[in-house]
């Protein structure tokens, strides 16, 4: 044990502590007086990892916009700071941890995963830094477990489910389907929320099945397919998407029955897959590349121009995130230091993007469109032939209620396999 | 009865694309005592270069060499420059090896980047044959089947009736008085160990033409073979033949008749395996 009395030392560090946070101040004013300090944005991306490829989109989405926006807004300097997630929630927590305590950011944006979005929410909860929440679509987020903190600019899992089971039904006469479901928390919600709708219009459900992310081996699911039915739905995503694809293919299935991308063909992958998709129902999504509107396009020659690929909708939402963060700023004149004030700003502004309107509802979730595409093929100035994601019908403002009223949906409870 | 016969055949071809994996780190193993886990990151890396190859020539086949080759310098390189300086510890082994795998899965994502891609095959290969009662099968697949039978033979015979598998056989049974009867076992692990890194390789190749390429590719197929070398008994060969069999027809039919369980179906027997023989099927203590 030591004996050393440890008063004089404490008081020394006391004193240079209260001496530091003092000339910090006047650091501050003087500062302000001259010239506002820089914005500081922390943006959670997966920069490595499973969804590296996502999270590079999303990046490239982020980027893109506040080039365009010469990197300001409300009149001060805009500074994006990245901590990758890895896709894993205890990354996410930790980074989002380091981007509000050291790199002191003003806003987070972010994550992508899913199940980050809760472990993030929780450090905006922390420590009041405001979440804007982009691609992690989780359900739960903006219904059964809000944090007055996060607002949400991408979407809510189910919203992109509930249409699909009305075209099912209604476009398609499909009366039997089968549902090919991604095991987990974002393929239940998309996939139950279009068997929601679909069998509130009299479809039945031939079969369900729901198949573990990186499943190798579609032909085991593709042969379990009831003889019976007469369409099949797929909601699979990653590595999955290429393989179902081909499967079908290669067991002859296209010979016996149609399938429809409920979530399945998107543009990060369509390289990869040939004219055998032209035609086919690709997706049930809040953005398709394809969409016909002059935001649209320039935002789709701007992507092309600086990145050589299409954007797929995580480009698309990072870069709506901006364009919303950046609206909301201007609007209280760039003091994101009342945080309050700025989510306000972010809960009533509305926004152009390119996939359309946008403004948030009472539960701090985009009410938007939601777009039915299908695979065409358009040759592009830039990149040559591509098969792009086209929207052929659109559901025009979509809640994230779809038609129920908050009360009933929030008293159903959460979609859950 | 359809469902039956295809998911035997199902079964069978995820088999032989196992045992192409496995094969290498069971006997590498049963030599050396090394434990390498960078095996699935070999068979990633060897995939991407095939791919590179077979983008720039067009050609599967040089696709599947090349592949191969590559990944026989680099497996070189870590069996001489890394997992040799740090001896028999078998912890140290595994903590370095998945180290190496990371590494080598950071390396590929910053220059293929992080897409799904997937390794054109040739012409022959694909589209599906049609079997008796309007069966579609995919032509890849049974190739696929006919080269794991292929490579599975070759290696039986490279091990049981030749002088070189003779004395790997040795090796594996007491490699003092392999060393001690004048002849040099660490050259021989060079060799042995060429040809797991070759097999890795051409197993990414074959693969990543079916079940594409992406970041974390090589944890789910070394989780894979990792199953197969346990049940099949590490360090044997017929125990990899077997294993991968087993584990392939375990996760058709688990995915077939359980599709809510289909990983336990496969963990499951393992570990009751485990329970009543700890060294595998075929496996020696050691």
């Amino acid at each position: 044990m030591s004996t050393v009395d440890r008063r004089p030392i404490m008081t020394a560090g006391l004193t240079a502590l209260a001496l530091a946070a003092g000339i910090g101040l006047l650091g501050a004013t003087a500062a302000q007086a001259q010239q506002q300090p820089p914005i500081k944005i922390g943006l959670l991306p997966p920069v490595t990892g499973p969804l590296a490829s996502p999270g590079a989109d999303m990046v490239n989405g982020f980027r893109l916009f506040w080039e365009q926006a010469n990197n300001t807004a409300g009149g001060r300097k805009i500074e994006v700071v990245i901590g990758d997630t890895t896709c894993n929630p205890d990354q996410a927590l930790a980074q989002a941890r380091r981007l509000v305590l050291q790199e002191k950011v003003n806003i987070l944006v972010g994550p992508l995963c899913g199940h980050e979005g809760p472990a993030v929410a929780q450090v905006s909860k922390e420590t009041g830094v405001p979440l804007v929440m982009d691609a992690a679509g989780a359900d739960n987020v903006t219904k059964w477990d809000r944090t007055p903190t996060v607002v949400r600019t991408a979407v809510s899992s189910s919203q992109i489910g509930h249409p699909f089971g009305e075209y099912l039904y209604k476009e398609l006469g499909l009366r039997n389907a089968t549902f090919i479901g991604a095991d987990y928390t974002f393929g239940h919600e998309v996939t139950l929320g279009a068997i929601k709708t679909f069998t509130a219009l009299g479809g039945k459900v031939a079969k369900l099945i729901w198949n573990p992310i990186g499943t190798k081996d579609y032909g085991t699911t593709i042969s379990t397919i009831p003889a019976d039915t007469d369409g099949v739905v797929a909601v699979v995503v990653g590595a999955d998407r290429i393989r179902l694809f081909e499967d079908w293919y290669n067991f002859g299935m296209d010979k016996k029955l149609k399938i429809y991308g409920g979530y399945w063909l998107q543009e990060d992958m369509l390289s990869q897959v040939d004219d055998r998709a032209v035609g086919m129902i690709a997706n049930s999504l809040h953005y398709a590349a394809g969409i016909d509107t002059p935001e649209n396009k320039a935002f789709v020659d701007a992507y092309v121009a600086k990145y050589k690929r299409l954007p797929s909708w995580f480009s698309e939402s990072a870069y709506t995130a901006a364009l919303w963060v950046k609206t909301a700023i201007d609007s209280i004149g760039g003091k994101v230091e009342d945080r309050d004030a700025f989510l306000k700003a972010m809960r009533t502004v509305q926004v152009k993007a390119p996939r359309g309107p946008l403004k948030l509802d009472a539960y701090d979730n985009p009410v938007q469109n939601v777009y039915i595409s299908k695979i065409a093929k358009v040759k592009h100035p830039v990149l040559g032939d591509v098969l792009v994601p086209t929207p052929v019908k659109t559901y025009e403002a979509v809640s994230q209620f779809w038609t129920w009223t908050p009360e009933e949906f929030m008293a159903r409870g959460p979609y859950k396999r | 009865m359809r469902s039956v016969i295809l998911q035997a055949i199902n079964g069978i071809s995820l088999g032989a694309l196992l045992f192409l994996l496995s094969s290498g780190f069971t006997l590498t193993f049963g030599l050396m005592r090394v434990v390498n886990m960078a095996y699935g990151a070999y068979y990633l890396l060897g995939g991407y270069i095939g791919l590179t190859i077979a983008r720039a020539t067009g050609s599967f086949e040089l696709a599947i060499v090349g592949g191969g080759l590559a990944v026989v310098v680099l497996g070189y390189g870590v069996d001489r420059f890394l997992i040799r300086p740090i001896g028999s510890n078998h912890l140290a082994q595994v903590l370095l090896t998945v180290g190496v795998a990371f590494v080598i899965g950071e390396v590929c994502l910053a220059i293929w980047g992080g897409d799904n891609l997937k390794i054109p095959t040739s012409a022959y290969l694909r589209g599906s044959i049609v079997l008796p009662g309007e069966l579609y099968y995919p032509k890849y697949r049974f190739a696929l089947i006919l080269f794991g039978i292929f490579a599975a033979i070759s290696l039986w015979l490279l091990y049981h009736k030749t002088q070189i598998g003779a004395v790997v056989r040795a090796g594996v049974d007491d490699r003092e008085m392999v060393n001690a009867t004048g002849i040099n076992v660490d050259r021989l692990f060079v060799l042995v160990s060429a040809l797991a890194s070759f097999f890795a390789g051409v197993a990414g190749v074959v693969g990543g033409a079916f079940l594409t390429l992406n970041p974390g590719a090589e944890w789910d197929i070394l989780v894979l073979a990792l199953v197969v070398v346990i049940i099949g008994g590490l360090g044997s060969l017929e125990g990899a033949i077997l294993g991968s069999v087993i584990v392939g027809l375990l996760d058709a039919y688990g995915r077939w008749l359980l599709p809510e369980f289909s990983y336990f179906v496969l963990f499951g027997p393992m570990a009751v395996l485990l329970l009543f023989r700890v060294t595998g099927i075929f496996g020696k203590e050691h």
